[in-house]
């Protein structure tokens, strides 16, 4: 029975005289304390997770400490948001028409040649 | 009529074994307290709370599946906060020391303090000095690094391999409410190990370890490779340690210190 069982661990835990006892003689103490055989197998295979299921613990899960990712979520900074392209002016320099140098023209030259 | 002065809090921690954690200074704060709230992970602790303090109240009724942890967390700050504000000299005990990994301790003792009324808490033994204690580990000797595991992985925290590695929380990976038995996400617990992977090799040393929550039991200790550890089945209550790698030399200057 889980009333039994967790008197039995109690008054286990409380007492240390018990504790040494059961340490030299764990079935005699166990059949003393009369617990039902499931429980007495729990008791016996020393194993907390067993023990606490014969117990019949919540199953729920006492976690006592949750990363801040909830809060630090909810806080979220708004997503950055890439600014918009500027259109930027577009690089195209306005084409200056160089004053194009016309080199004389072979004629013309010629023509002044003066030879 | 609410008398502020009077009120008062303690925040202690039970140990992770049932009764034999509990100091001596702890045991007169819970059987002298005008209220007691507790947070324990058993009915045999509630059992032996009860019998120490008749005003015993559990804080269990505040965790609901699917309900935001933080929230569960905060309901139970508020319970604490209210009995000290109606002038009781209150005492909340939490399993393990009620400063590691307990939202709900930190922030009830602020709240109190900004109300002007005294709050302090004990240290109580924590899953880690239990772990110690079973892995025969000595944080002095290359140092120990210890993180939450949702937080080491979504911050991706820096940390140092050639120094111990405690990982806690892993079985709730991600998770931010509490389900019946629950184990790390299969897929999660490939995405730490492949995090894990880039400072460690395959075949690294890892603990899955459980301290002994009964006096009567032994801690659950699961030694496997790293690359193993996608396949194991990490439950909330599981603490993952990493071995350290190679220390690293000594600098120069400190090596001189010590010699002479």
């Amino acid at each position: 029975m889980g009333g039994d069982l967790r008197e039995f661990l109690v008054n286990l835990a409380s007492s240390p005289e018990l504790m040494a006892e059961f340490a030299a003689d764990p079935a005699g103490v166990l059949a003393r304390a009369g617990l039902s055989a499931d429980d007495t197998a729990a008791v016996l295979a020393r194993d907390s997770n067993r023990l606490r299921l014969a117990l019949g613990a919540s199953a729920a899960d006492h976690l006592t400490h949750v990363t801040i990712v909830t809060e630090r979520t909810l806080r979220k900074r708004p997503a950055r948001k890439k600014p918009a392209a500027k259109k930027r002016p577009s690089k195209k320099r306005p084409s200056k028409k160089r004053p194009s140098k016309k080199r004389p023209s072979k004629k013309g030259r010629t023509g002044t040649k003066k030879r | 009529v609410t008398d502020r002065r009077r009120g008062s809090l303690v925040v202690v921690g039970t140990g992770i074994s049932l009764a034999a954690q509990t100091t001596l200074e702890t045991l007169e704060c819970m059987k002298r307290a005008e209220k007691l709230f507790y947070l324990v992970t058993d009915p045999a602790t509630e059992e032996w709370i009860r019998r120490l303090n008749p005003s015993a109240e559990s804080l269990e009724d505040a965790y609901a599946e699917g309900k935001a942890r933080y929230r569960t967390y905060r309901d139970m700050t508020a319970r604490i906060v209210a009995a000290v504000r109606s002038g009781q000299q209150v005492c909340a005990a939490f399993y393990g020391h009620p400063g590691v990994f307990v939202n709900a301790s930190h922030t009830a003792i602020r709240r109190v303090r900004l109300l002007g009324l005294p709050a302090r808490m004990l240290p109580g033994i924590s899953a880690d000095a239990c772990l110690f204690a079973d892995l025969g580990v000595n944080p002095g000797d290359v140092g120990c690094q210890s993180y939450e595991a949702t937080d080491f992985l979504g911050s991706r925290r820096r940390f140092d391999p050639s120094s111990a590695l405690i990982l806690w929380q892993v079985g709730v990976l991600g998770e931010s409410s509490v389900r019946k038995g629950m184990s790390c996400q299969p897929e999660r617990l490939r995405v730490l190990t492949r995090y894990l992977r880039r400072h460690y090799p395959a075949r690294h040393p890892v603990v899955l370890y459980e301290a002994a929550q009964f006096p009567v039991c032994d801690p659950v200790i699961t030694r496997i490779p790293l690359a193993k550890l996608p396949d194991a089945t990490v439950m909330a209550m599981t603490t993952l340690y990493i071995a350290p790698m190679r220390s690293r030399p000594l600098s120069a200057t400190v090596s001189r210190w010590l010699d002479d």
